[in-house]
């Protein structure tokens, strides 16, 4: 054993972070940044690769988590398209819809403001297991270039990704049901002709059922291409499928690479974000717009709580375990109303067919841009269509 | 939609698998994991719901019927 594995690993840490993704990243910042002994395992050889991730994100999902000007923003996003099935659009424009990521790094920058503020971050490091003494984990089994390693621990803090695998050894309820899961796939594609301000987003159960497809410019000459497809419908045909007929169709002479696939927890929130000291975080704690499948600044934001909330459980005289509980709290106070209405509007949406798409985007294409309201697309729709209604009710009825 | 019939066996193929993780998250029995950069089922406690197959954006899990 080399020494100084031996050094790293044997010492007692205030708070373990599993995996280096923003959630986790973010965690250990906070964390760190409140006093706490940080050490951070990674997976894979570097943060930030692979990006599974279509890194399209809103400005308000990243302020102040790092500056609106750097290498990490490859793109500004200023119009919208949304595409009906029958290929009619509804286009939107205004000074700034969002951002495109490096995510490469965006991820990198996150771990270097970690590591700024006193975190450990050791790459090439799997976590393999929890380690339980009487029911109560004191820490986590990793390995790291070959060797296996036990490293203690006050506070785990999960932030793998989908597979969530810590909240599972844990004892949490992390299972997606398959209806809830969007089966997804992206591709770089490089020699494309396109409007680099706009990203388009195409819907319908030829496309993409169950969830969309979309593009997000990184210049007039690249995007970012990828599909979701909800897991009910991906046993006919895998995302793989529609996402090749749909590059055959719209960009038959585009050349790809690096294709990416992942898989995206829209569920309803977790009940319990916790078990006694152990927290997840991101895609882990399914922290993510299960109407859009966004991760990015649920993660950001559940990373700064569970960071923030661990610094306070270990200074805090109660004990960590009923400390943490707040944590799931927080999140609630801040995101769980718009997830639960998220929720039930992706239901709604899930019930439209290709036909009753191309009505709400014909109609919506009759109001004049300066005239859109909410209330006004609802009248006009309850006028001309009252079954879309049924539908849009049903989003805002209480479950 | 047809009834699914239980296939006898799943077979990972290792070159198609991107390690995404979709399907150790819908697997309800929680029998998959990632280990050295690779997808393992242990089919002692798989039930071949096929869940996983599914899920799978690349088709990188397959079912074998004898």
């Amino acid at each position: 054993m080399n020494r100084s594995h031996y050094k790293l690993f044997h010492q007692k840490y205030n708070v373990i972070v599993v995996g280096g993704g923003p959630a986790g990243t973010t965690a250990a910042k906070y964390a760190a940044k409140s006093g706490a002994k940080v050490i951070l395992f990674e997976r894979d050889p570097v943060i930030g690769i692979p990006a599974r991730c279509g890194e399209g994100v809103s400005k308000r999902g990243i302020k102040g988590f790092v500056p609106l000007k750097g290498p990490w923003i490859v793109n500004r996003l200023n119009q919208v398209e949304l595409i009906a099935p029958d290929g009619n659009s509804i286009k939107l424009e205004t000074s700034l819809i969002g951002y495109v990521l490096d995510r490469t790094k965006f991820d990198k920058v996150l771990g270097d403001y970690a590591e700024a503020a006193g975190a450990r971050i050791v790459t090439e490091a799997d976590v393999t297991n929890l380690i339980k003494n009487n029911g109560r984990v004191t820490g986590v089994r990793v390995n790291y270039k070959g060797s296996d390693y036990e490293v203690s621990g006050d506070i785990i803090i999960g932030a793998d990704g989908v597979e969530s695998r810590v909240g599972r050894w844990a004892g949490i309820k992390t299972m997606t049901k398959l209806d809830n899961m969007e089966s997804a796939l992206k591709i770089n594609a490089t020699n494309i002709k396109i409007n680099p301000a706009a990203c388009l987003f195409y819907f319908g159960r030829e496309v993409a059922p169950g969830g969309y497809l979309w593009v997000f410019p990184k210049d007039a000459h690249h995007a970012n291409i990828g599909i979701g497809i909800s897991g009910n419908y991906s046993r006919e045909k895998p995302a793989k499928y529609y996402l090749e007929r749909f590059m055959g169709k719209y960009f038959p002479h585009v050349e790809w690479t690096n294709v990416v696939a992942g898989g995206v927890p829209c569920n309803p929130p977790l009940k319990q974000l916790t078990m006694d000291n152990v927290m997840l975080s991101g895609d882990a704690g399914h922290q993510v717009n299960p109407l859009t499948g966004a991760g990015i600044a649920n993660a950001l934001q559940a990373g700064k709580f569970a960071g923030e909330i661990a610094g306070e459980a270990l200074r805090s005289p109660d004990p960590i375990d009923s400390s943490l509980k707040m944590y799931t709290k927080r999140w609630y106070r801040a995101r769980g109303k718009h997830h639960k209405s998220n929720t039930r509007l992706k239901n709604a949406v899930n019930k439209l067919d290709d036909d009753k798409l191309n009505e709400l985007a014909r109609l919506m294409n009759k109001i004049p841009r300066n005239e859109w309201s909410f209330l006004k697309i609802f009248l006009l729709a309850i006028r001309s269509s009252p079954d879309l209604i049924i539908d849009c009710m049903k989003v805002f009825r209480k479950s | 939609m047809t009834k699914h019939i239980k296939p006898s066996h799943l077979e990972i193929l290792p070159d198609i698998c991107d390690l995404c993780g979709a399907c150790i998250a819908v697997c309800p029995t929680n029998v998959m994991n990632i280990i050295h950069d690779k997808l393992f089922i242990d089919f002692e406690g798989c039930t071949y719901c096929s869940f996983c197959v599914d899920i799978c954006p690349v088709r990188a899990i397959e079912e074998c019927y004898n």
